[in-house]
């Protein structure tokens, strides 16, 4: 039998993600969680996870306080007087950085878990410390903007990657295509680099959803608005879409008050075909989604994209740009739809060939999509993935 | 004659249009005072009036309040004043108290016009000017008409019913104006940015590169997204099938995020080896680069005019530029460069290349056209006796 482990995940904030939430919840039933944070108050705490309060950034004295609290637990222990005197220094130079990256070393002290589990790229800086003294086991989950981008524009995000890449334990790539960007800052036969899909509570969604072809062509976006979504291209997309005299409205998600979209829309006149919300309730996006006729992801880069894993169990079909991990989810005409990025030409024809396709053929690739999603993105198999990982890297370290 | 003029910041040591302003007035006998968040330690043109304090040390913010207090004590009558125009025009005892502490630095000073540098700016100061007796002015940039009341409609209300005078540095603006709510009556004066003549010249003569393989061309521009760097970086991707070497120069800076935005396009579209940032530079670097460049390229969504452009003209640049906004007037189409539809890089690719493919002497010719026309209507000496004009004459 496997032994039981202390896993300490650290997030920043007690908030986790939502996908990391239920694989928690899972693995508290079989083994030690921490949840490590920023925070001192959670609305909605997880049974059995022990919630480790490192003080916040914004309430200075509550900081001060925490750190208080873990010199004088250890002052009479091995190192007690050191930590002491290194408290002494960050309160001198009012050093409230010093004092988050003391706080979550001591807290690691006082748990010492088996292991480390940062959930993003931007946390690494707390790690220095651990890393190089290579105390405990440290899994670094990879997604998103800080994988996809980041360290393909700056210079010194790469350098640091380089230099601290090779002293991680193991990786949670959340797609083959995050683990492919991974491979450009280090690659070595040793790794370990895993690929888990974020699972998906398919209860709330027994069966796809009712569809049927509505006069009004309903697009759907869910997102924030940042350019990597690659809205710009979209709307002038929806331009074409209406010198095509198609019938449509585009509603974007969770991107209300953007400057630049909302210029967009009034310069090429799309005011009466384009709306921009705020976001929203999970409840209220899935009801948008069963009421909409495609979900549509004009992004320039993506580690996964949840919304379309989303879509695809609820049984919205979806176009995406192919755009990263996306290509691992959808097959062209199978299972969605996909064009090349940072092209509206293929968007807006694409959009025109789905208005066209028969109800037929659209609902069978709505199953299609929906046996792809269950099949590779169930919470089981997401949460046996995290064990087998963790599992991997106590055994090679 | 006192001018107050509301700023966002003292003028660095580049910024050409403020500083040549202050400077022209003041030769003509005026005193400007300028009212400003951000003070730049090196401005020293004139008196600076620093805004009340409303973020940081609570302690400092408190010390501040009370000082604001007493010394507008001194100035009772102007307060009540205040207090009696926003009240009759229906604000809130909160936002009254709220408006007399962050316009106390305007309103106990003794001034014949207070001038909002940026229509922005005089949101929440729409009834200074009336209680401390002086005329209102404002001055129309691209992003006051163009951007900013799209995401706030009716944000001008108060300003059309107290301004007694518009800036603009565009026609175009104008009219924009006029279409959220300007009123016709209210007096307008039109004055671009204008060039200075002595930096220019020493720059002008530049010749372009005969080997169109090391075609190079240059943009000034902020990353921000108004200026459309997305056409202009596709524009360069299409020129590159049959340009191999084309070099295209960005000279602007940005936030992170920007720059993360077109950094990441060069690499995605494989323009590593095409495309330079400069980031930011100094006046003097960026002309000598423009005037180095053999086509100026301005792909922006909109304009209020654009320097820049103007300034690639007074360098004899052949300029090609989006057919939008205030641009329209900076350049004449055909004759002083070249207007192209926006947000269609085929069609910038295009123009580039007929540009390229034009004889010497034509292109000579439309240089010269952009030299004599600046040198005719937009000099700053021009400038300078405009503003005079603008505040001791009815239009």
């Amino acid at each position: 039998m496997k032994p039981k482990l202390k896993i300490v995940i650290f997030d920043g904030s007690f908030k986790t993600r939502p996908f990391i939430n239920t694989v928690i919840k899972s693995l508290g039933k079989k083994h030690l969680i921490y949840v490590l944070g920023f925070d001192s108050e959670l609305d909605e705490k997880i049974q059995r996870v022990r919630y480790v309060d490192l003080g916040t950034q914004s309430n200075k004295l509550n900081l001060f306080r925490r750190s208080l609290g873990f010199v004088f637990k250890n002052i009479f222990k091995k190192g007690g007087i050191k930590d002491f005197q290194k408290f002494i220094k960050l309160i001198v130079r009012f050093d409230s950085s010093g004092l988050k990256h003391f706080n979550f070393n001591k807290a690691l002290g006082q748990i010492k878990p088996d292991i480390v589990h940062i959930q993003w790229i931007s946390l690494l800086p707390y790690c220095e410390t651990i890393l190089n003294n290579n105390s405990y086991n440290v899994v670094l989950s990879q997604l998103g903007y800080q994988i996809n981008v980041r360290p393909f524009v700056d210079v010194e995000n790469e350098v640091y990657l380089k230099y601290l890449y090779p002293k991680i334990t193991g990786f949670h790539s959340v797609s083959e295509a995050i683990k492919e960007k991974s491979d450009l800052l280090y690659a070595s036969p040793s790794k370990i680099d895993k690929v888990i899909y974020s699972g998906f509570n398919f209860s709330s969604f027994p069966s796809v959803c009712f569809y049927e072809k509505q006069e009004i062509l309903q697009l759907l976006s869910v997102g924030r608005p940042h350019w990597i979504k690659g809205y710009d291209y979209m709307i002038k997309a929806c331009e074409d879409l209406k010198k095509n005299h198609v019938d449509f409205h585009y509603t974007i998600v969770g991107a209300k008050g953007n400057e630049e979209l909302i210029y967009m829309i009034n310069d090429l006149n799309l005011q009466e075909y384009i709306t921009i919300t705020d976001s929203l309730p999970q409840k209220e996006v899935y009801q948008l989604m069963v009421n909409s006729s495609l979900l549509v992801l004009p992004s320039l880069a993506e580690g996964i994209a949840n919304v379309v894993i989303e879509a695809m169990a609820i049984g919205l079909p979806v176009l995406s740009t192919r755009c990263g991990g996306v290509v691992e989810l959808i097959t062209d005409n199978e299972t969605g739809f996909l064009v090349p990025t940072r092209d509206k030409s293929a968007l807006s024809k694409k959009i025109q060939d789905f208005n066209m396709l028969s109800l037929d053929r659209i609902n069978t690739l709505r199953v299609k999509a929906r046996e792809k999603v269950e099949k590779s993105h169930n919470i089981e198999k997401m949460t046996t993935d995290f064990e087998v990982l963790y599992y991997d890297c106590l055994q090679n370290h | 004659m006192t001018i107050g003029l509301v700023i966002p910041s003292t003028p660095s040591y580049s910024e050409t249009f403020f500083n040549s302003k202050i400077k022209g007035l003041q030769g003509h006998g005026f005193k400007v005072v300028v009212f400003t968040q951000t003070v730049n330690p090196n401005f020293n043109l004139c008196e600076v009036v620093r805004s009340p304090k409303v973020k940081g040390n609570k302690l400092l913010v408190l010390v501040h309040t009370v000082n604001v207090f007493f010394k507008l004590l001194l100035h009772l009558k102007r307060v009540i004043r205040y207090y009696r125009l926003l009240k009759d025009n229906g604000f809130s005892l909160k936002t009254i108290i709220k408006r007399i502490y962050l316009n106390s630095h305007i309103l106990i000073n003794d001034l014949d016009w207070l001038h909002f540098g940026f229509a922005t700016q005089a949101i929440g100061s729409e009834y200074v000017a009336k209680a401390i007796g002086a005329k209102m002015a404002i001055s129309f940039r691209g992003f006051d008409i163009n951007v900013y009341p799209l995401k706030h409609p009716n944000c001008y209300l108060n300003v059309w019913k107290n301004v007694d005078k518009v800036h603009s540095i565009s026609r175009y603006l104008v009219e924009e104006a006029y279409n959220i709510g300007l009123e016709k009556l209210v007096p307008v004066s039109i004055i671009t940015p204008a060039v200075d003549e002595r930096i220019i010249n020493k720059f002008v003569g530049n010749q372009y590169s005969k080997d169109y393989g090391s075609l190079s061309i240059c943009t000034v521009a902020r990353l921000h997204w108004i200026k459309d760097l997305t056409t202009a970086l596709e524009t360069i991707k299409i020129l590159k099938n049959t340009l191999p070497h084309v070099v295209y120069h960005i000279i602007g800076d940005g936030h992170t995020k920007e720059r993360e935005r077109y950094l990441f396009m060069v690499n995605q579209l494989a323009l590593e080896e095409n495309v330079i940032f400069h980031w930011k530079l100094s006046h003097n670097d960026t002309l000598e680069l423009v005037s180095r460049s053999d086509i100026y390229l301005q792909t922006s969504l909109n304009e209020g005019f654009c320097n820049a452009v103007l300034e690639a003209q007074a360098l004899g640049r052949l300029c090609i530029v989006s057919d939008v906004g205030g641009l329209k007037e900076n350049l004449v189409n055909g004759k002083t460069g070249w207007l192209v539809k926006s947000q269609q890089p085929q069609l910038f690719a295009k123009k580039i290349v007929e540009v390229i493919e034009l004889s010497e002497k034509d292109k000579k010719t439309i240089s010269q056209n952009a030299i004599n026309r600046v040198q005719k209507n937009f000099l700053l000496s021009r400038q300078n006796s405009k503003f005079v004009q603008f505040y001791t004459t009815q239009e």
